[in-house]
């Protein structure tokens, strides 16, 4: 039987809602301390406005609407997928008063693109944008990495009863601790404790080359939202390529990494043990394909002499965690052969650790895909009575059920798909191909590289398709489907 | 056979006017990196606005120059070249418009990336301090809504309070 929704259910769910929204306000109050201290006036007054609209929103959702049920997973659905259009929508707001977006779309193309940690960008002159700003745009990748409803959730101590449909609506399929609440709280103690290694790794490399002692800790702080949360944000318009610095380059990859690696290990390695990264099937997975795509891209890129290292295996991690960052020229992937460029496409597609800041398809899943194929043709080879069930280790043993595999092959053929539509949009526009697939993959798997399609001169309807996909990709879609079914229920009375 | 010698002077003829373009017209950074190749170790001359700050090298100093669509980290081995830019391109500053001659390299042999390595540095045109002047309509809108909000805060507040318990 399918719920079929009634006003009240509406009413609930509107009033968590402009609880949430609150939340997110509160968030807000950072770059306004931020322009107040630097002096900047005409952000500060950008950041307010957004702020009373978002706040007076959030608050009037609560008066007007109570709560008149109990709230319910499909409710939580809900509310994530309309939560993160809501959420970026009043994050555009203080993006297009800074008069750097040429239009309120690409303002909210840029905050769906920092909370949904994708990286892909249409502000124009970043060079010249203010300190409060690039704090708000960096800001959205970290509430946006570390789930904006459990954001808002560790803010707010009401609506935890359904918490658990926030957690998985955000796409993650994994408790770390027997409570949520908990869960959340450990992702960000996590998270504050690898911010401070960060920011004093990044600082310290920044400060030695020259940026005052200021600078170095904001722009550092930012590469640490951006590298961790995997978002691909920087606060200039050469990516990392304006530092030209190697080892700055380094210390991303490791933040990079750690940012991709599942939560759980992180639980894992912090309280029980060290052995599991040795073991554990994600990482094993994440290797197999790193070594395996670096390979390819050696052999693409071969006449590139040493310049290989520096320009491809940095992309491919980048590529791989699903951050964006390039330490390459605007323009340069297009310069790249089509293998090297089939490389990086296979690895956005990837992604990273299921529980963990990245996008795609996940390396649990890809894992599960293979070993699957591998499991059925050793059945094959069996005797005809014979059962066999293969196992893997993620934390513990686990079987390798027909339950996982069927889940592991519905999310690998929903993203297919939503690459290859992606893709033939943009065709229909007239890009080659190539171009065209890399862009969505990109977009859906939350990476943030461009091969230069994404710009403010982009076609409009092809801005809207990638938002779509960058939240779909990020929520990995089944939050948007219930919630499409609910809505569609209405009609079926 | 005709169309081929056809396009194949076509060819010629774009390439030659994609050169001479670049080496014509100082800011043609955007020429440049759509046709590495063709610049590769050679000679460019490049107009734009300084930004960031310098960055400290092992063997020199880096800065970087944008064009309207388009930028490049620039080396080079002598560190005190630098002392000439007064005004770096960030929100506070628009940076000094400087014309870069030196040799692009596409894959630089002793830092791996595309770069330009430094000959001379002329100063086009002086840089500035930003002035922004904060919009009236902008302020009214933070008024209105500030005052906005403060009601709903208060009438919220009340009802937290006051009000039965969800």
């Amino acid at each position: 039987m399918i719920i079929s929704p009634d006003r009240r259910d509406f009413s609930t769910i509107l009033n968590i809602l402009g609880r949430l929204i609150l939340g997110l306000s509160l968030f807000m109050i950072i770059p306004i301390i931020v322009a107040l201290i630097k002096g900047e006036y005409s952000p500060l007054l950008d950041f307010l406005i957004g702020f009373a609209f978002s706040a007076g929103l959030g608050m009037l959702l609560t008066l007007i609407f109570p709560i008149k049920k109990e709230a319910s997973w499909i409710h939580a659905f809900f509310i994530v997928s309309l939560g993160w259009i809501v959420f970026s929508l009043l994050g555009a707001i203080p993006l297009y008063l800074s008069t750097h977006f040429s239009s309120f779309i690409d303002a909210w193309f840029e905050s769906m693109s920092g909370f949904s940690t994708t990286g892909l960008i249409l502000i124009q002159d970043l060079d010249h944008l203010s300190i409060s700003h690039n704090m708000w745009r960096h800001l959205t990748m970290f509430i946006g990495g570390q789930g904006i409803i459990l954001a808002s959730l560790s803010i707010l101590t009401r609506a935890r009863s359904v918490a658990l449909g926030f957690y998985i609506g955000e796409a993650r399929q994994e408790k770390i601790l027997p409570n949520v609440i908990a869960t959340s709280r450990f992702i960000w103690k996590v998270s504050f404790v690898y911010l401070i290694l960060g920011v004093i790794t990044f600082s310290t490399i920044l400060y030695n080359q020259g940026l005052s002692g200021q600078r170095s800790f904001f722009h550092a702080l930012w590469l640490f939202f951006a590298s961790f949360d995997t978002g691909g944000f920087t606060p200039q318009a050469q990516n990392i390529a304006y530092y030209h610095s190697f080892s700055l380059e380094i210390a991303t990859v490791v933040f990079m990494i750690l940012g991709a690696i599942n939560f759980n290990l992180h639980f894992w390695l912090w309280n029980k043990s060290k052995k599991e990264i040795f073991r554990n099937f994600e990482i094993r997975t994440f290797f197999f394909s790193i070594c395996s795509l670096s390979l390819i891209l050696y052999f693409s890129l071969i006449k590139m002499g040493p310049a290989m290292f520096r320009k491809g295996f940095y992309q491919l991690i980048s590529a791989h965690s699903g951050c964006g960052f390039t330490n390459l020229a605007s323009g340069e992937l297009n310069h790249f052969p089509a293998l090297g460029l089939l490389a990086i496409i296979f690895a956005m597609m990837i992604g990273g650790g299921i529980c963990s800041t990245t996008g795609g398809i996940k390396l649990m899943r890809v894992g599960i895909v293979f070993k699957s194929f591998f499991m059925e043709i050793k059945r094959w080879m069996m005797p005809f009575r014979a059962v066999y069930k293969d196992r893997f280790h993620h934390l513990q043993s686990l079987v390798l059920s027909d339950k996982r595999i069927k889940e592991a092959y519905l999310f690998f053929f929903i993203f297919i798909f939503t690459y290859a539509a992606g893709a033939i949009i943009a065709m229909g526009f007239g890009y080659p191909a190539s171009e065209a697939l890399f862009e969505s993959v990109s977009a859906t798997a939350n990476v943030g590289l461009s091969v230069g399609i994404t710009s403010p001169a982009m076609p409009l309807v092809l801005k809207l398709v990638y938002i779509f996909q960058m939240w779909a990709g990020r929520l990995e879609f089944i939050a948007i489907f219930v919630s499409l079914g609910f809505i569609l229920s209405l009609f079926r009375r | 056979m005709k169309l081929k010698l056809k396009l194949f002077i076509f060819c010629l003829v774009f390439i030659a006017l994609v050169t001479s373009f670049a080496y014509a017209k100082a800011s043609a950074l955007e020429a440049i990196l759509a046709f590495p190749d063709i610049f590769d170790q050679r000679e460019v001359q490049i107009e734009g606005e300084a930004i960031g700050e310098p960055l400290n090298d092992a063997q020199g100093i880096w800065f970087n120059i944008s064009t309207e669509s388009q930028q490049i980290g620039v080396f080079s081995s002598d560190k005190s070249i630098i002392e000439r830019i007064t005004y770096w391109g960030s929100y506070q500053e628009t940076g000094d418009q400087v014309r870069v001659k030196g040799i692009f390299y596409k894959e630089c042999p002793d830092h791996q990336i595309s770069d330009v390595h430094l000959e001379s540095l002329e100063i086009i045109r002086e840089g500035y301090i930003n002035e922004y002047s904060i919009s009236s309509q902008k302020q009214q809108l933070a008024k209105i809504l500030s005052i906005i909000c403060l009601i709903i805060a208060f009438i919220y507040l009340i009802k937290l309070k006051y009000g039965k318990r969800d």
